[in-house]
């Protein structure tokens, strides 16, 4: 979930005094940054991924699911082995939002040879075995983005009350116990941004309507303002930060390949979003959305009412259209510069001293605009900094502005590039399918890079695709604005036309298309490529080892059924699941009964104990590796 | 005179350039090398078509190219952060063939000094019974290690071969074949023994994905209207070490 700082919080009225101070330093240090590392050039790809797990608890006898709040203890066991052998730890292990996730990275960022992309579901499934050698009887560690009954009574183990008139998170139904307790800055968010705020955080699913769906859902629309009757209502950051996702960060060879990844990639974003859905039940209830994005942005929504446009501006300066937790708002490199196409708000001062510190206006923008958010977290012991060598108060900014990408200077005195971050995937199931996605999306990455691809759209256009693809079985039913034409070298003939200034400008005009995921992953003949395909033309291009390219098959299998519809999404799986138990009532509740048999369905799957070719088709093996082998080590 | 407008007559050399950069094949990914080249071919004759500074040589032999951008890809990165491998197509064991294809695609195309690795592809009849020729392989091996000798070269490498005739191979070369390349459509079924002596002799063992005839003799006809003959073939690659980035990728070919 970002940086973790350790030290003593501040409370929210302290915090609140000190925005200005961080911004100020905030801005010092990435300037300070930029200075010195501009010119920094010629690293390699290195990349790696970030996978979050619920720890599960289960009661046969009772046939009962609950969250197990025991991810302190377990952590304390992992960070101690990391402590005393720092350097040679395949997995790292970190506390993230919830009392019940741990978050789990390889030791070591793999690096840019094709053969890596066969240890990666290696390093999953070990990774995933390391943390498990230390649960107790019953419970299960498992990569589901979210926990279908999280909120409802009873949810957790040890069992705990929600207590929505005192303590931090004051939820009718999540429960200050499920907050991660071993860091103070979890509980100290949750109060800040509440605070801030001024009100509970609300969100408002739409309700799946079955035939005997109940309207109002429940009673929360009698104690709460905020919730709609026939809405699934939300009213703690841990419904959204309690949700599990996969992420990928890659190092660019430069601040100017950085930016071309940031932006390339930033149309995909809903596209692999809509892909990955696996979220469509919260608090109990099948909703009418797949996926745990807007959950989360809603859950960590800070704006005031003021920013939110529903009262005039009088103690803030602005109206800002997302939550901090958003899809992007501006494109950073020059290509993109004219597909920015929404208002990006900033401090104009803030603007100004990056622009006099040297900084081109696209980056300026965007980092002022980072810091139009205020600091929600704040430590006494990093108030006052040195700007020339600390860089926290940036930080503090960037990891709270949690978006579908993330621009990455390199943390000072460190072998450490520039880096991009790809953030909107739901977590899957299996090992196998996070490897699946993992390296898809990498394998993109050298796509764009070699065959110099151009995705952008406008920036308008992506936030609309964003929305559309957390709908109900937005894969199969949606279609995307995508570009239409992504190649990028003007031929001759074509060259001569534009300079007569007859075919350029109706070229722009024709720029996007609404396309499936089927036609933008798979192809489609005479109009469109695929992103497939051109992986696989790319493949035939490099040296690729038999082991390694027998595993890409079977991964791009995956995709491409995924992506034709052909095998389900895990929220069409979940769905199914949950409408044909024999428990469900078509009331759109999803019971004790069905959440436990759903995972412990789940788990079966995942183990590999149950096959499930509706889900990951008749293939779903590789010839996965633990180590590279020696004839490649040494390679390129 | 052919539909092309080409004439061709006595031998032509053809080189398509870097087709990385050609939209057109971009647009139409291929699933193999052939249908590949085959676009990449007709692509070089268009663009050929529009230029008026058409080179022949004295012994009436051309080359067909068209402008690209492989010199510029090059220099845009320090020589030694990029790999160049190459491949040669032989469609029959001729080291006047194999000479001449290298000295094409290093001088004339790449302009480079030497390449990482040349893997080496021996055209196969579709008969059956049609096995390996152990002594027409080493004698183009035998050649091929000048290559390394001199620095040329960095590996040798050769594709689709026997098991029992690349271990022969292994055993009887003074330069080690480094890799063996097979077919993507078998990468998933390599035979044990295969893999262990790879693993033991610490031969890379990659995958391709090329027809045994990179351009059948019907291919041939359709583009030229004419039953020419395939002398050689050579697809040369250019990566990014290290980062993942194919930069180049390209074909020269001889027909007479």
């Amino acid at each position: 979930m970002g940086l973790l700082t350790e030290g003593t919080p501040l409370t929210w009225e302290e915090t609140k005094k000190l925005a200005s101070h961080v911004r100020e330093h905030g801005i010092n240090q990435f300037i300070n940054i930029y200075k010195k590392l501009k010119e920094r050039k010629g690293d390699v790809l290195k990349w790696g991924d970030e996978i979050e797990y619920i720890i599960v608890k289960f009661a046969d006898e009772k046939r009962e699911a609950k969250v197990s709040l025991r991810a302190i203890e377990i952590l304390e066991i992992l960070n101690e082995r990391e402590h005393q052998h720092p350097d040679t730890v395949k997995y790292l292990w970190r506390p993230e939002f919830a009392a019940y996730m741990i978050e789990g990275t390889p030791g070591k960022p793999y690096g840019g040879t094709l053969a890596h992309f066969n240890i990666v579901e290696t390093n999953m499934k070990m990774r995933r075995h390391e943390a498990s050698e230390f649960l107790k009887e019953g419970e299960c560690l498992m990569s589901i983005t979210s926990f279908p009954r999280l909120g409802c009574p009873d949810f957790t183990d040890p069992p705990t009350k929600p207590t929505p008139h005192e303590g931090g998170t004051m939820s009718l139904f999540f429960p200050d116990q499920a907050v991660f307790s071993g860091h103070p800055r979890f509980m100290n968010l949750v109060r800040n941004i509440r605070s801030r705020r001024g009100e509970h955080v609300a969100i408002n699913l739409p309700i799946f309507r079955d035939k005997n769906t109940k309207i109002p859902v429940d009673e929360s629309h009698k104690v709460r303002k905020a919730a709609k009757p026939d809405c699934v209502y939300l009213d703690a950051m841990g419904f959204g930060m309690g949700c599990c996702c996969l992420q990928l960060t890659f190092q660019a060879c430069n601040i100017d390949e950085a930016r071309i990844l940031y932006d390339q990639l930033t149309p995909l974003c809903p596209i692999m979003l809509a892909f990955t859905a696996a979220s469509p039940v919260h608090r109990g209830f099948l909703t009418d959305v797949d996926c745990r994005w807007n959950v989360i942005s809603g859950s960590v929504d800070c704006r005031t009412e003021e920013e939110r446009g529903l009262k005039p501006l009088k103690e803030n300066k602005f109206v800002i259209q997302k939550s901090r937790y958003d899809s992007i708002d501006s494109y950073l490199s020059p290509q993109g510069e004219k597909y920015n196409d929404i208002p990006i708000l900033y401090n104009d001062e803030d603007y100004r001293k990056l622009r006099d510190n040297g900084i081109d206006h696209l980056l300026a923008q965007h980092i002022a605009h980072l810091f139009i958010r205020d600091t929600v977290s704040l430590f006494s012991e990093k108030i006052n900094q040195n700007d020339e060598e600390d860089t926290d108060h940036f930080e503090n900014i960037q990891s709270t502005n949690w978006q579908t990408m993330r621009f990455k200077p390199p943390p000072p005195h460190s072998t450490i590039g520039w880096r991009v971050e790809f953030r909107p995937c739901e977590v899957q199931v299996t090992d196998f399918e996070n490897a699946a996605i993992v390296c898809f999306v990498v394998l993109v990455t050298r796509v764009i890079l070699s065959y110099q691809l151009n995705f952008l759209i406008p920036i308008s256009k992506v936030d609309e695709n964003m929305q559309n693809g957390q709908k109900r079985n937005a894969l199969k039913e949606e279609k995307f604005w995508f570009r239409k034409d992504i190649t990028t070298h003007v031929s001759p003939p074509e060259a001569t036309r534009c300079c007569a200034g007859t075919c350029c400008e109706q070229k722009e005009c024709d720029l996007v298309g609404l396309m499936s995921i089927n036609e933008i992953i798979n192809g489609k003949t005479g109009d469109f490529p695929g992103l497939i395909p051109l992986i696989n033309s790319y493949l035939n291009g490099m040296d690729v080892d038999a082991d390694t390219h027998c595993t890409i098959q079977q991964y791009l299998k995956f995709i491409q059924k995924r992506a034709s519809g052909e095998i389900f999404t895990t929220a069409s799986y979940i769905r199914k699941f949950v409408t044909e138990h024999p428990d469900y009532n078509h009331d759109s509740v999803v019971s004790e009964i069905i959440n436990y048999d759903l995972l412990k369905t789940l788990k079966d799957i995942q183990e590999g104990s149950k096959s499930c070719p509706e889900l990951l088709g008749y293939s779903a093996t590789s010839k996965t590796k633990e180590n590279i082998p020696h004839a490649l080590k040494n390679d390129y | 005179m052919n539909s092309n407008g080409l004439g061709i007559d006595g031998k032509v050399i053809f080189s398509t350039g870097n087709i990385m950069s050609i939209d057109d094949i971009t647009k139409k990914p291929s699933q193999n090398a052939t249908q590949e080249l085959i676009e990449a071919i007709k692509y070089t004759i268009k663009e050929y078509g529009k230029q008026t500074d058409r080179v022949e040589y004295a012994d009436h032999s051309r080359i067909i190219s068209r402008p690209d951008d492989i010199q510029g890809k090059i220099q845009e990165n320090n020589i030694d952060d990029l790999k160049i491998g190459i491949k040669i197509f032989l469609t029959e064991c001729n080291e006047d063939n194999l000479k001449e294809a290298l000295e094409i695609a290093l001088k004339q195309q790449l302009n480079v000094a030497s390449v990482a690795d040349v893997i080496v592809s021996f055209k196969k009849e579709l008969q059956e019974d049609k096995r390996d020729n152990l002594d027409e392989i080493k004698r183009i091996w035998k050649f091929l290690e000048g290559y390394v000798q001199m620095g040329t070269v960095g590996e040798l490498g050769i594709a689709d071969i026997e098991e029992a005739t690349f271990k022969e191979l292994f055993e009887w070369s003074k330069v080690k074949p480094s890799i063996i390349q097979i077919n993507l459509a078998t990468c998933c079924v390599v035979p044990p023994t295969l893999q262990s002596f790879c693993k033991e002799k610490d031969i890379k063992l990659f995958t391709h994905s090329d027809s045994s005839d990179i351009l059948p003799s019907q291919s041939i006809e359709e583009i030229f209207n004419k039953p020419l003959i395939l002398q050689w073939a050579v697809r040369f690659t250019v990566h990014i070490k290290c980062r993942g980035v194919l930069t180049i990728k390209g074909y020269c070919l001889c027909i007479t």
